[in-house]
């Protein structure tokens, strides 16, 4: 990461030139707001010649996000000033980034003021990088890309209730501006002819009180959905000749989470929280967001403007390797600040360049297993999600749209819990009944928030299949469909019960029906385990140890399996880590001792031909799914009048 | 867009890095709501389980370590008021004095234990001292630190009507490198372009490191006048009285 903006042309330039003799072929630059409006030197067009003359692929940050170097993190002066202007939290306070070069509070993207400067921006944008492609020299965009993000939504939360548990409690932005739009919003949607039924009048049920923190959630999400599609519009529609990328960027120092220790670490000039910054990584790895059903890649984003570079270089490394396992493992990664990352010894960058390089050609993956569908990406998923999140931790993903099962990531996961905060409607049902049918469990709320229509199809499919009443800490209906299974759960026993013992039941009863278990455990719980999947066979299994102590412990795997040294596979050629074997092995065993020293990161290579097996089992189950799909979308365009089919019913 | 508030060579020209981990029993932050902590931060460990946990129940497991207790309301209310201020540096000495001063008293010794003073020495005088009231409002003070090693490096801080308006390395691209080599042209050109009275101030990275570890280096620092290691440009006798009042005679 090095921002062109932080350069004055010649020190630019001479930066540029001194990256490049460091072996540098990527960058990544923000474009903040107060860079580019008053950019009379014509900075960026002028770095992007620059890099271009040097052969470095550039790719842009054009969001709006938190932690940049600049003053207000870019963000013009006039947008911060006012009061009605700026986003509020479910406690009524201001969200604070506390990053230099000044800590600042965010704005309300929902205010007038912040939609009007923004499109002026995007405009001003789209006018230097025209400029530049009609008037620069020849092929100076060929190996640039803008990137797009998800800007400021996930840090509008409460410092208080993020604090206790880092996405706890209603995220959004709770802002006088916000209260208008969201009643026009309500009232818009539950106009649609599916809340109307069986009469008109059914719709007020909708918009009652009660149910205002549904539909808060569910205006945040949609209202989060739609910037992100406007501002992919945007750049899609311009005859601009450069990609645009969509990531998940999160920027774990200014998170809500860590105000009050980032505070205190500045005021008594200690270094920052290690162990919630490590956390916060699990978080990001955790959430899986779209846009116009693609998926955004998660990265993170460390600074050296907080406390990523108040920490020791042990702590640096092991936040960098957790993010690139955590990350990079799912198509996305870690930008770091230049100067923070050639702080690191040279031994290390080059480690942690051969692990990016063996994740990015996707050699390794890091499967997600469980899904659970929440109204609000970015809210709570109360007990059920916790549960899930203690006992699957990176192998569990939260969603917040169910166009992410379609793709090839639907395809991986056995399990889908809905949120009981999920408003269902006909064509949401329909995709979760199929989504089940291919061999897996999907766990429905019984709850009041079903259109009249959903509620009509899941009584149709519920009264088509036997049915069995079961207790495992809640109440559930469970139908056997075909190779899948449908729990319908009792949504307010859940919520009476109030107990996180009671969802745990539930979970572990779901993650039995689904067959879900951890690749591995270990006996002392302050070690962290990274199971990444091999293409062509094999697990990588990474055991981190966050404490500042040397831990030794057992890993306890289901089966026996052979463990090799993966570090050592890491530094021979990618081609000879996908075909030679492990360099050394052990005897097949499920217990191996080992220790990991303080912020160590132990890689290690597993043979397991039980997995395997089991593995390759649910692999065959779900090309015959994808294949049925093709056939069931090939009939639906064939076939006039073709509306629904249910084969397997 | 020039940065004019560089918090990154600010850090590592007055507050370098501590490199070691930490002793064992540093002081301990909490930061409750209605007496349940919601963080519990303590350099170098994890004290991440305590949240959720009574501020009672932690004084009880915790009995001899320093505490430094606050209610989140409280925080967030600093932290607001404090966005006022021009820089991070101001905006964290308010936050630390309204911490100082808005605890109760029984608990304050034990904030004041937590809270170190981080104030450099030489921005201690320059803001806290009664040097404020003999300086003039607005001016500028250039460091040119000299090393063997590297190239000098030039730090600068710009105070108007009082306050910390601009620190950073200042920008010498119009001039020859022939001139920059000059602290006293550098110093000129500067004081034109800032049109503010402009002090230079040259001396060791490695007589510079050593001082900004200490809290009072004044008397070192005026005998290192004395014997020329440290050069002031222009040479002010002002100047001269104002580190020899501080290193002589402790003002």
């Amino acid at each position: 990461m090095v921002n062109y903006w932080d350069f004055r042309p010649t020190a630019l330039v001479e930066r540029l030139d001194a990256l490049v003799q460091q072996g540098v072929t990527e960058l990544v630059s923000f474009v903040p707001w107060q860079a580019i409006e008053g950019d009379i030197q014509h900075s960026l067009s002028k770095f992007l010649h620059a890099s271009a003359e040097r052969g470095l692929a550039i790719h842009l940050v054009v969001s709006p996000e938190v932690g940049l170097s600049a003053p207000q993190s870019g963000i013009p002066k006039d947008l911060l000033s006012k009061q009605e202007g700026l986003a509020q939290n479910c406690d009524g306070g201001w969200v604070i980034s506390a990053a230099a070069p000044q800590w600042h509070a965010l704005p309300s993207i929902h205010s007038a003021e912040f939609q009007k400067r923004f499109q002026n921006y995007l405009a001003k944008v789209d006018h230097v990088l025209s400029d530049v492609q009609k008037r620069g020299s020849a092929g100076v965009l060929d190996r640039v890309q803008l990137v797009l993000t998800g800007s400021f939504w996930k840090y509008y939360r409460s410092h208080r209730a993020s604090s206790l548990s880092p996405f706890g409690g209603p995220a959004g932005d709770f802002s006088g501006t916000v209260g208008l739009q969201l009643r026009t919003k309500i009232d818009q949607r539950f106009a649609q002819a599916e809340f109307s039924e069986p009469n008109p009048a059914a719709a007020n049920r909708w918009k009652v009180k009660g149910l205002e923190g549904v539909n808060r959630r569910w205006f945040m999400q949609d209202a989060e959905d739609q910037f992100r599609a406007r501002n992919a519009q945007y750049f899609g529609r311009k005859a601009l000749s450069i990609r645009v990328n969509q990531m998940e960027l999160f920027t774990p120092e200014v998170d809500p989470a860590l105000l009050y220790s980032q505070v205190m670490a500045f005021s008594s000039g200690l270094r920052a929280d290690f162990s919630r910054l490590s956390d916060l990584i699990d978080e990001a790895a955790m959430r899986r967001t779209e846009v116009e059903g693609e998926v955004a890649a998660p990265w993170v984003h460390w600074t050296a403007n907080a406390g990523f570079a108040s920490l020791l270089d042990a702590e640096k490394q092991f936040l960098v390797l957790k993010s690139l396992l955590l990350l990079a493992s799912q198509g996305g990664g870690v930008f770091i600040d230049a100067d923070e990352w050639f702080s690191l010894s040279e031994g290390f960058r080059r480690r942690a360049e051969t692990l990016a390089r063996t994740l990015a050609s996707g050699d390794y993956r890091l499967r997600q297993r469980a899904f659970y569908l929440n109204s609000h990406l970015w809210s709570s998923g109360g007990d059920l999600w916790s549960e899930l999140e203690s006992k699957l931790g990176t192998l569990s993903r939260m969603i917040a749209s169910d166009d992410l099962l379609k793709g090839d990531e639907g395809l991986d996961a056995d399990l889908l819990v809905v949120d009981p905060s999920v408003i269902l409607t006909r064509n949401r049902m329909i995709h979760l009944l199929s989504w089940t049918r291919s061999g897996r469990v999907t766990a429905v709320p019984r709850s009041l928030l079903y259109s009249e229509a959903a509620r009509t199809e899941l009584n149709r499919v519920c009264q088509s299949h036997e049915r069995l009443d079961l207790l495992m800490g809640v109440p559930f209906e469970l139908y056997p469909m075909g190779e899948g299974k449908l729990l319908v759960y009792d949504s307010h026993a859940l919520e009476k019960a109030e107990s996180a013992e009671v969802a745990g039941q539930f979970v572990h009863a779901l993650l039995g029906l689904a067959e879900i278990k951890a690749p591995c455990t270990t006996s002392d719980s302050r070690l962290e385990v990274v199971g990444l999947e091999r293409r062509g066979g094999g697990r990588g299994i990474f055991v981190l140890n966050p404490s500042a102590r040397a831990v030794e412990a057992d890993v306890l795997f289901p089966n026996d399996v052979i463990v090799g040294d993966l570090g050592e596979q890491l530094k021979r050629s990618q081609e000879a880590l996908l075909s030679g074997p492990a360099s050394s092995v052990s005897v097949a065993s499920q217990r191996f001792h080992l220790a990991a020293p303080p912020c160590g990161v132990l890689p290690m290579e597993v043979l397991d031909s039980q997995w395997e097996n089991e593995l390759e089992r649910r692999q065959a189950a779900r090309e015959i799914e994808s294949t049925q799909r093709v056939a069931l979308d090939a009939a639906h365009v064939e076939l006039d009048g073709l509306t629904e089919v249910n084969p397997w019913n | 867009m020039e940065l004019s508030q560089d918090w990154r060579k600010l850090q590592r020209t007055f507050y370098p890095a501590k490199k070691d981990a930490g002793s064992e029993l540093s002081a301990v932050y909490l930061v409750h709501d209605r007496g349940v902590i919601l963080t519990a931060f303590s350099e170098g460990e994890n004290l991440s389980d305590w949240s959720g946990m009574t501020v009672e129940e932690f004084r009880g497991q915790f009995p001899h370590r320093t505490l430094a207790v606050t209610e989140c309301g409280r925080m967030e209310n600093w932290v607001q008021t404090s966005l006022a201020e021009l820089n991070l540096p101001a905006q964290v000495e308010r936050v630390r004095s309204h911490w100082a001063h808005e605890t109760e008293a029984d608990s304050r010794n034990q904030v004041l234990r937590a809270l170190p003073s981080r104030t450099h020495f030489l921005i201690d005088a320059l803001e806290r001292s009664w040097w404020s009231r003999v300086l003039p409002s607005s001016f500028a003070l250039l460091l040119r630190l000299e090393s063997d090693s590297k190239a000098n490096r030039h730090f600068i801080l710009v105070y108007r009507k009082g306050r910390l308006e601009h620190f950073g390395e200042p920008d010498l691209t119009f001039m020859s490198p022939e001139r920059r080599e000059s602290l006293g042209e550098v110093t000129r050109y500067l004081a034109e372009r800032l049109a503010l009275p402009v002090q230079g101030v040259q001396l060791l990275e490695q007589d510079w490191k050593n001082w900004s570890d200490q809290a009072h280096p004044w008397k070192e620092m005026a005998w290192a006048i004395q014997s020329k290691r440290v050069q002031l440009v222009p040479f002010r006798w002002q100047c001269v009285g104002l580190v020899a009042t501080r290193g002589l005679i402790g003002l």
